[in-house]
């Protein structure tokens, strides 16, 4: 009896594995992941985003016996030089980073280099919980993602401004001069090469391109003077009405913050729909700080992980990544009070216990649901070099 | 007993001799005497016995002290004590510790006795925790005489000891370390360059 | 020790250069030839020129070359000239004492933390206009001043000058005290000299050759230095050491070839910048002949601005290191606030909840890379006691060959190299590349005083207890206690200090409360980024005023063991 019971068990477990591969195929990842150290190299600017990656260390201990290690740095393109730099000198295995927080020219340096393990993302079982046909998640700044990343989180530039000193913000690039006519010395971006500031300026040919579809395909550069001439214009009006004269500008969108908290800036962005909101919850930013977006929406992009080829635990490294995709590490990354970072999840994907994890997030300094729909797509990647390179050379001394 | 048999120095890699060869003996309890003027390498014919010669020189010829050969021996194993004309009492140790340092592996009760017979002895009673900096010249000196002799030295090599001195406690002082030499019962060979600073009928080598 | 067993010790030099060289040449020639378009990992094995072409047609480089030239070689100037102008008042005068003491903190603090200091106190926004606003300046928003990151880089030479000028005023001090100051002093002033006239024509011509080490060393980090200027020099266009670092840190990996280009113009520059004040240095004594000679008698000037100056310098370090202790502590704190409307705990305690394994860390490659540095630099120069001094002084300069070469110009080639014997990551290439930048300090702060030994001292001891090596411990090491001690302190507040080289040798895998603190400064939490900051500066000023306590006694007591051990 019991023999037959153990192989009626057998067969069914061959049967599944014969359906399923994928799922056996995950079973056997999470059993090789177990008792690895995974290094996760993440940008750790934010006490609230380091705090977060410690409680996920903690769950995944827990679950799947995985020791995770967050490298703190401050640029990733500094991880990419070191990945590069690993490269160069043969180290196939047993490179030192095995997860990395990605997305963008970095990830597309790296996948064009072929420095990335993968493809893995259709691996993870959680992977299924997001909209996995949306152009967001398939294409990382035009380059297609296939499967060599995956998605940890949704990202809008975000304005936001200190209500107690205007009432009603720019939300056109024109009006934006005029705020700053009206208010010099009080708004500023940072200088590209910085993120923000590639984004910002991409924001602004958006709303000066007579035909801004053509941002998505790839850049004419013979046509490129004429089809940026009105953002050059906008800009040499804007940059001597900046924070100290344009002179400087800040070295991101941490200093931008600090700045609106210290009363010399009064409007700046960030990538983050709920960053303000979270930042007044924790003091970073005062209460009167509101957030919103411009009139003909804002670029928006999702921030990924992805796995260098060098890696020595991939499996764990995949093991940590589809956690991260877990409702419960979602619920908690969109909570305000822990990171405020929006969930990558499709809500109707999720059944009734798994969205009963996400609380109501509600604050006054929260983007309001109809900015957070107007979003636009990220350029197609060959403008950023064009566009870094004349910013360079008129904006850079 | 001291013998020194054609002992020449010359610095290395060139063969100029800083002096003629020196031949002589010395025996337990005497005192011979080396003079000549400042620079005709006095200092550098103690170095050479005591075994601190720097490497810019080459001793050839032989050193015997009580049978044994000094020349290839390292310092450390020459039992050969030194004053120079500054006490080099250490200063971070009281004059206890100073003498405590040169007596050998003695238990705490014989070193505690012999340090105060040998103090006594000085005319420092009871000066055991004085700090280096209190004492005055002349103690210092005299302290500087004691704790050479506590190592039992086989020879004393005095390098102008007296020289910085004043006149009243020179003479007093030299009295005092030649009565402890002979009292040792050990030989002890005198730098100097001042005709009062050498013993009655000592024999008196000049360096040329 | 003696004259038989010294020969070993020509391990130590042997060993030091090994040390010292190899990641030096090695990071050097992986930085020479991708700059002529050699990178084969990435795909670059032309030969070119074209990475020297772009450099030079880049828009930033002239300017930004000249800023790097110009801020460094301000700073420094200023501070030897400050320096030699507080010594020539001050030494040995009653208030030496206590301003050693009050300079001692200025030098433990790492370069960085008082960097971001100087940018809370100093900025439109900054604590100095919070105290005067509104009810003197009118203001109820930051004015739009450019106080801090100007585009003439003078913030960044006030940073650069306050750190310099405690450090060369300690090399100083030192170098004066191999001098006979009392005796020149006195000569001096019974001609009818006054005291600072007798400094500036008797004894300063002769200490400027013997701070002709720490200035170039000085020189070129002014020239050379990232992380301040990053936190507090201009940035547009920012100084080329940090344009070189962008590019050398650009995503697009092409930017290499032209950051290598840039690392070695930066060499270059800097090189330049050196052999200029050597000439200089060598050329003031002649020229300065006349006036030295020209038997004017000054009555002697009032002491109170070399006081004044001491005064101002560490007001402005003082009150920087303050506000961030408030800013530690603070909630909310808006302009105009003198203080923080709201205070709290809060981040010390989330500090606490990360900051021990940075901590121990830090601890550890400080204390591991300062006992390797102790232990090389106190064999060599023993090793110069048998061998022959003039050789000895010559090769022991090349130890001080990493602080005169800018760090962008060998990490990256360095990186390289210890990837290829896979020692990157790993605690010795950490340790090895944390030494390669304390030894020289070490070597620099101990060299004059453990050459100025007595060396009889060794001679008689060991003519008394006959053990070469206890006398050594005993005697020698324990009456160069002090010393040895400010050594040790100097070279533990710059491997703390280190930032790059952790960074780039560490794989990222070491996380120091240095690189935590730049970490965190990137970010928008000046709460976070100060608690970080103050645990960075606290360790090296522990084991500064350790060292101020130390004393051959204290650190000395003969009857407790030594004597009873056995050799």
């Amino acid at each position: 009896m019991r023999g037959l019971f153990a192989f009626g068990l057998f067969t069914l477990i061959i049967s599944i594995t014969a359906v399923l591969p994928a799922q056996a195929n995950w079973q056997e990842i999470e059993q090789r992941a177990d008792g690895q150290t995974v290094y996760f190299n993440a940008w750790a600017g934010s006490e609230n985003i380091n705090s977060y990656i410690r409680w996920v260390a903690q769950r995944v201990k827990q679950e799947h016996g995985i020791e995770l290690k967050h490298v703190k740095i401050s640029d990733t393109a500094n991880v990419v030089s070191r990945i590069i730099a690993e490269h160069a000198s043969g180290r196939e295995q047993g490179g030192s980073v095995d997860l990395l927080w990605v997305n963008g020219e970095n990830f597309r340096t790296l996948k064009q280099a072929q420095l990335l393990y993968g493809p893995f993302a259709e691996l993870l079982p959680n992977l299924a919980l997001t909209d996995q046909q949306s152009a967001s998640l398939q294409y990382d700044f035009s380059e297609p993602v296939a499967g060599m990343e995956s998605p940890w989180g949704g990202a809008q530039l975000t304005f936001y401004y200190d209500s107690e000193r205007i009432n009603q913000p720019p939300r056109l690039m024109a009006q934006l001069l005029e705020f700053a006519k009206q208010h010099p010395g009080q708004f500023s971006y940072p200088a590209p090469p910085d993120f923000y500031g590639t984004t910002f300026i991409k924001q602004a040919l958006w709303e000066w391109m007579d035909d801004p579809a053509l941002l998505q395909l790839p850049a004419n550069p013979e046509r490129f003077q004429q089809h940026t001439a009105a953002l050059w214009r906008f800009l040499d009006q804007l940059h001597p009405l900046m924070w100290r004269a344009g002179q400087v500008q800040p070295n991101g969108a941490g200093q931008m913050q600090q700045l609106v908290n210290d009363g010399e800036l009064t409007l700046a962005f960030t990538f983050n729909p709920n960053e303000p909101a979270s930042s007044v919850e924790q003091g970073r930013l005062p209460d009167s700080v509101r957030s919103y977006t411009f009139a003909g929406g804002t670029i928006a992009n999702t921030h990924f992980v992805a796995i260098p080829f060098n890696s020595s635990v991939p499996q764990a490294a995949m093991v940590v990544a589809n956690f991260l995709l877990s409702p419960e590490a979602q619920a908690r990354k969109a909570d305000l009070n822990h990171w405020g970072d929006p969930s990558i999840l499709d809500m109707r994907k999720l059944d009734a216990e798994q969205r009963a994890l996400f609380v109501a997030q509600q604050h006054p300094a929260m983007l309001s649901a109809e900015d957070r729909a107007r979003t636009l797509a990220e350029p197609h990647i060959s403008w950023l070099e064009l566009l870094e390179a004349e910013w360079l050379r008129r904006y850079g001394k | 007993m001291l013998e020194l048999n054609q002992l020449s120095i010359r610095f290395s890699g060139d063969a100029r001799h800083l002096f003629s060869p020196l031949s002589f003996e010395v025996a337990p309890g005497e005192v011979a005497a080396v003079m000549g003027p400042s620079g005709c390498g006095k200092s550098t014919l103690l170095a050479a016995i005591a075994g601190t010669l720097s490497r810019c020189f080459t001793a050839s010829g032989e050193i015997v002290l009580n049978q044994r050969q000094l020349l290839k021996l390292p310092q450390a194993r020459r039992r050969v004590g030194i004053l120079f004309q500054d006490d080099l009492l250490f200063p971070h140790f009281n004059v206890e510790q100073n003498l405590r340092f040169a007596l050998g592996d003695v238990s705490r009760d014989e070193a505690e006795r012999r340090i105060a017979q040998v103090l006594e002895q000085a005319e420092l009673s009871g000066y055991q925790q004085r700090d280096i900096g209190h004492l005055s010249g002349g103690q210092r000196a005299r302290v500087s005489v004691l704790r050479s002799l506590l190592a039992e030295p086989e020879l004393l090599l005095l390098d102008e000891p007296f020289s910085k001195l004043d006149k009243a406690l020179r003479a007093q002082f030299r009295e005092f370390v030649f009565a402890q030499i002979k009292a040792m019962n050990i030989p002890a060979l005198l730098v100097t360059h001042d005709h009062d600073d050498v013993p009655h009928a000592a024999q008196v080598h000049a360096l040329q | 020790m003696t004259r038989i067993d010294g020969r070993w010790l020509g391990v130590f030099p042997a060993l030091t250069l090994l040390v010292m060289l190899v990641p030096l040449l090695s990071g050097l020639w992986y930085t020479l030839l991708p700059s002529f378009g050699y990178l084969p990992s990435l795909g670059f094995e032309q030969w070119s020129l074209q990475a020297w072409q772009a450099l030079f047609a880049h828009p930033l480089t002239l300017q930004a070359s000249g800023l790097s030239v110009l801020s460094g070689v301000l700073s420094s100037g200023l501070a030897l000239i400050s320096a030699l102008y507080v010594l020539s008042h001050c030494y040995h005068r009653a208030s030496w004492r206590w301003l050693q003491r009050a300079f001692a903190p200025m030098l433990a603090v790492p370069h960085v933390a008082l960097a971001i200091g100087l940018v809370f106190l100093l900025a439109p926004s900054g604590w100095v206009l919070r105290s005067l606003s509104p009810w003197l300046t009118g203001f109820s928003y930051p004015p739009l001043w450019q106080s801090v990151q100007d585009p003439y880089g003078l913030s960044l030479v006030l940073a650069l000058w306050l750190k310099e000028l405690p450090f060369l005023l300690f090399m100083l001090a030192v170098a004066a005290g191999q001098l006979p100051l009392n005796a020149s002093l006195a000569v001096g002033q019974s001609l009818g000299y006054s005291r600072a006239q007798v400094w500036w024509r008797v004894i300063i011509p002769q200490l400027l050759p013997r701070v002709r080490l720490p200035m170039l060393a000085v020189l070129a980090f002014a020239c050379s230095v990232v992380d301040v200027a990053q936190v507090i020099g201009p940035t547009k266009p920012p100084t080329l050491a940090v344009l070189v670092w962008q590019w050398f840190s650009h995503s697009d990996v092409s930017f290499r070839l032209m950051g290598a280009a840039g690392a070695l113009w930066l060499l270059a520059l800097i090189g330049s910048v050196l052999l200029v004040y050597l000439w200089l240095e060598r050329h003031y004594l002649r020229w300065s002949l006349d006036w030295q000679l020209n038997g004017r008698r000054h009555r002697p000037r009032s002491d109170k601005p070399a006081g004044l100056l001491v005064a101002a310098a560490m007001l402005l370090a003082g009150l920087a290191m303050v506000v961030m202790l408030i800013w530690s502590f603070a909630w909310r704190w808006r302009f105009p606030d003198m203080l923080p409307q709201t205070w709290q705990l809060g981040t010390w305690q989330q500090a606490a909840e990360f900051a021990y394994s940075p901590f121990s860390q830090s601890l550890l490659l400080a204390l591991s890379s300062v006992l390797l540095s102790l232990l090389l630099c106190i064999g060599c120069l023993e090793y110069e006691l048998h061998s022959d001094r003039a050789r000895a002084l010559r090769w022991s300069k090349l130890f001080y060959l990493p602080l005169l070469v800018p760090q962008v110009a060998f990490l990256f080639g360095l990186q390289v190299q210890l990837l290829k014997w896979q020692l990157d990551g790993r605690w010795l290439g950490v340790i090895w590349a944390h030494t390669v930048f304390v030894l020289p300090y070490v070597f620099l702060s101990l060299a004059d005083n453990y050459r100025g030994f007595d060396q009889r001292y060794m001679q008689a001891a060991v003519s008394l207890n006959h053990r070469p090596l206890l006398s050594f411990v005993q005697i020698k090491l324990a009456m160069l206690a002090k010393p040895i001690a400010v050594a040790i302190a100097v070279g533990f507040s710059v491997s703390i200090a280190q930032y790059l080289p952790t960074l780039f040798i560490g794989a990222g895998r070491f996380s120091t409360l240095t690189t935590e603190a730049v970490a965190l400064a990137s970010g928008g939490d000046r709460r976070i980024t100060a608690v970080m900051v103050i645990l960075q500066s606290l360790l090296p000023l522990l084991v500064f005023s350790l060292a101020q306590l130390t004393t051959p006694k204290r650190v000395f007591k003969p009857f407790s063991w030594t004597f009873h051990v056995r050799t």
